[in-house]
């Protein structure tokens, strides 16, 4: 574990989110889709939230920004934000804190800015909303140095056009900017930020996200299924499997030692220089994330996929066990696990 | 903007024209004869009958009639009412404002009450509310405008006293004799227009509270008002108010029964009579007038259309 991250850890964390559940309301009863989910992020840090599509990502995010789709129940757990408890505070209160102190930037850059209104209106309101002391002629002149701070050229025409005027990568930068304006964000959450550009694009409004996230000292909850994306820009992983958090650890020592089978097969999965040499297929998990309204099953989620599975794993869910300094798994075996990887990558 | 415009209203030309053949067709297919309808009561043997047929030039092939015909409609010479005996122009000025009163206010009301109770079923979608609202749309546009208006007439103008049963009264004559008159056509007539409006409206919130857009200025900490009207309302607007234009349209054709019900005065009951009696130029002229107001309408909603819509606008 680096330095950087232990010091995080240490000092109070800037997210603390505890026994969190989220179910949804269907016909025949209540679907969990998070299932007891324990988080932590330091200021300053930035963890990728790992998982394929359907593991539950999307939904922790916006249930810490108390924006949950109206079928989604919270049914336990607390949520802490520099000190106070999001889940039991009132509604106004944690809308005044989104987008301010809280603020995400959305996945779908094309369909996440308002058609109708003007990129400058779509600046501007954040500040009318939340930092009302600012007069509307400086609100624009702060718009116009966001948008050159996020890298969006011709900056001061820019407020005057629609979304639809702009190209993809602009229109992510533009929801950078949306999410920084207010100057005072302690808590980003980027939800697939740059799933929906094009590679060169990625690599560009990555770059931007690092530097920035230096610059203003925020924390950064960063969701993705893109491992590169990971590697290139968290300091801790939580890896989420159907609902559950499976695996935490530094970005270096999951990548280095995985301990999770789940976790194993998405990096086994990943295309590398000197693997693919050896085998002509890249290796995929067998089957799909479980359907999170499949009957609840007694023992481990992601048993029916796992190439290790014991009696046990059909018996007993595997609680989150701590791994060393760090990291923590929930898997049964994942010490004897651990021991036959290192020998088989020895092989390798 | 301006150049949209233009284009908008350069597009009604062949609707017009099409507009036009249609009326002066559909006219000439009634049976009967104006002539003899004219005539009617008089004891006439067919040498008269053929002498004003002449007259008025029924007696040429129907195609020459009808490039005769074209050109003075357009030149917007409507030609003499058969039986006003004056200019049909003059015969529909005198009946636009009692038309126009009543669609004007309909469509008002139908905004005010609909487009507000749409918004709020779809915000508060399985409340009681929303199921009021439901009910209440459907038992609009179940009943029939004339029925209600015969019931309202029954209720509140014979049965309560509250209100005149029918007549019109022009605006010049005082504020509360023209309103007191209108008060139950207009409710009669935009019943069945707000049911529709109430649906449309909520059905297009409720696609629109869904989108990405709409989420990312909750999350943006927008207070809930300004997520309704300033990020939902106004996308939504582009398709109420195609549904209003398209009401606007139908209201026209509603009033032609209602004014019939109250003994309203207006362009509709001019046609229904001009009809009744053969009175060709009063009906073409009538007509004309109703699809020059739906047109018009038409080209408002395009306007509001681009307004609303960047798209649109700059394409």
């Amino acid at each position: 574990m680096t330095n950087d991250a232990v010091a995080a850890q240490s000092a109070s964390p800037t997210l603390d989110v505890r026994g969190l559940s989220v179910a949804f309301r269907r016909r025949n009863g209540l679907v969990r889709v998070v299932r007891d989910v324990d988080l932590t992020l330091g200021p300053g840090e930035v963890l990728g939230l790992v998982g394929e599509s359907g593991s539950g990502k999307s939904i922790l995010a916006r249930a810490v920004l108390g924006t949950l789709p109206r079928q989604a129940e919270v049914l336990g757990g607390s949520i802490a934000f520099s000190g106070g408890d999001l889940m039991r505070m009132p509604p106004s209160q944690v809308r005044r804190l989104r987008g301010d102190r809280i603020a995400i930037v959305p996945q779908e850059p094309m369909t996440s800015l308002n058609p109708s209104l003007r990129i400058g209106r779509q600046l501007t309101e954040v500040l009318e909303v939340h930092r009302p002391e600012i007069r509307s002629k400086e609100r624009s002149v702060r718009a116009v140095e966001m948008l050159d701070l996020v890298g969006v050229t011709y900056a001061d025409e820019r407020l005057a056009q629609y979304p639809h005027q702009l190209s993809g990568g602009l229109r992510q930068r533009v929801a950078i900017a949306m999410a920084l304006i207010c100057g005072r964000v302690e808590l980003l959450i980027a939800d697939e930020p740059t799933t929906a550009l094009d590679v060169t694009i990625q690599a560009q409004i990555l770059d931007l996200f690092v530097r920035l996230q230096k610059s203003q000292r925020m924390s950064v909850l960063l969701i993705t299924h893109d491992l590169g994306v990971i590697a290139q820009t968290a300091q801790r992983v939580a890896v989420m499997y159907a609902g559950e958090i499976v695996e935490v650890a530094d970005v270096n020592d999951l990548f280095a030692s995985p301990r999770h089978p789940y976790t194993r097969g998405l990096l086994d999965s990943l295309p590398r220089s000197g693997r693919v040499a050896r085998k002509s297929h890249l290796p995929s998990i067998e089957g799909s994330v479980p359907s999170p309204s499949a009957a609840v099953r007694d023992g481990c989620s992601f048993a029916d996929r796992c190439a290790f599975r014991i009696a046990i794993c059909d018996q007993q869910a595997p609680p989150l066990d701590s791994a060393g300094l760090g990291r923590s798994v929930r898997c049964h075996r994942w010490a004897d696990l651990t021991a036959g990887f290192a020998r088989r990558d020895a092989l390798l | 903007m301006l150049s949209y415009a233009l284009r908008r209203i350069v597009v009604f030309v062949p609707t017009l024209f099409i507009t036009l053949t249609l009326i002066f067709v559909l006219t000439r297919m009634l049976p009967g004869s104006p002539v003899a309808s004219l005539l009617g009561g008089q004891s006439v043997n067919a040498a008269k009958i053929e002498e004003v047929s002449r007259q008025f030039g029924f007696d040429r092939p129907i195609l020459e009639q009808y490039l005769e015909w074209l050109p003075r409609i357009l030149s917007g010479s409507l030609g003499q009412s058969l039986f006003f005996t004056k200019p049909v122009t003059e015969v529909l000025i005198q009946r636009l404002p009692v038309t126009l009163s009543l669609t004007v206010l309909a469509l008002m009301v139908t905004i005010a009450v609909g487009i507000p109770l749409g918004i709020l079923s779809a915000v508060k979608r399985g409340s009681f509310l929303d199921y009021l609202g439901n009910v209440l749309s459907s038992l609009g546009m179940a009943l029939p405008p004339f029925w209600l208006g015969f019931v309202l007439i029954l209720l509140v103008a014979v049965g309560l006293k509250l209100l005149p049963s029918s007549g019109y009264r022009p605006l010049e004559m005082g504020f509360w004799p023209w309103l007191s008159r209108m008060i139950l056509p207009t409710i009669a007539l935009s019943l069945s227009q707000i049911g529709l409006i109430v649906r449309m409206t909520r059905s297009t919130m409720l696609e629109v509270l869904d989108t990405e857009y709409v989420g990312m200025a909750r999350a943006k900490g927008m207070p809930e008002t300004v997520v309704i009207v300033r990020h939902a309302l106004r996308n939504a607007m582009v398709q109420i108010i195609t549904a209003v234009g398209l009401l606007f349209a139908l209201g026209l054709g509603g009033s032609v029964i209602i004014e019939q019900v109250f003994a309203l005065p207006g362009l509709g009951e001019l046609i229904t009579t001009a009809a009744i009696r053969r009175d060709y130029a009063t009906l073409e002229g009538g007509i004309l007038y109703l699809t020059l107001m739906a047109l018009l309408v038409n080209l408002l909603v395009d306007l509001a259309y681009a307004y609303f819509n960047p798209r649109v606008r700059l394409a």
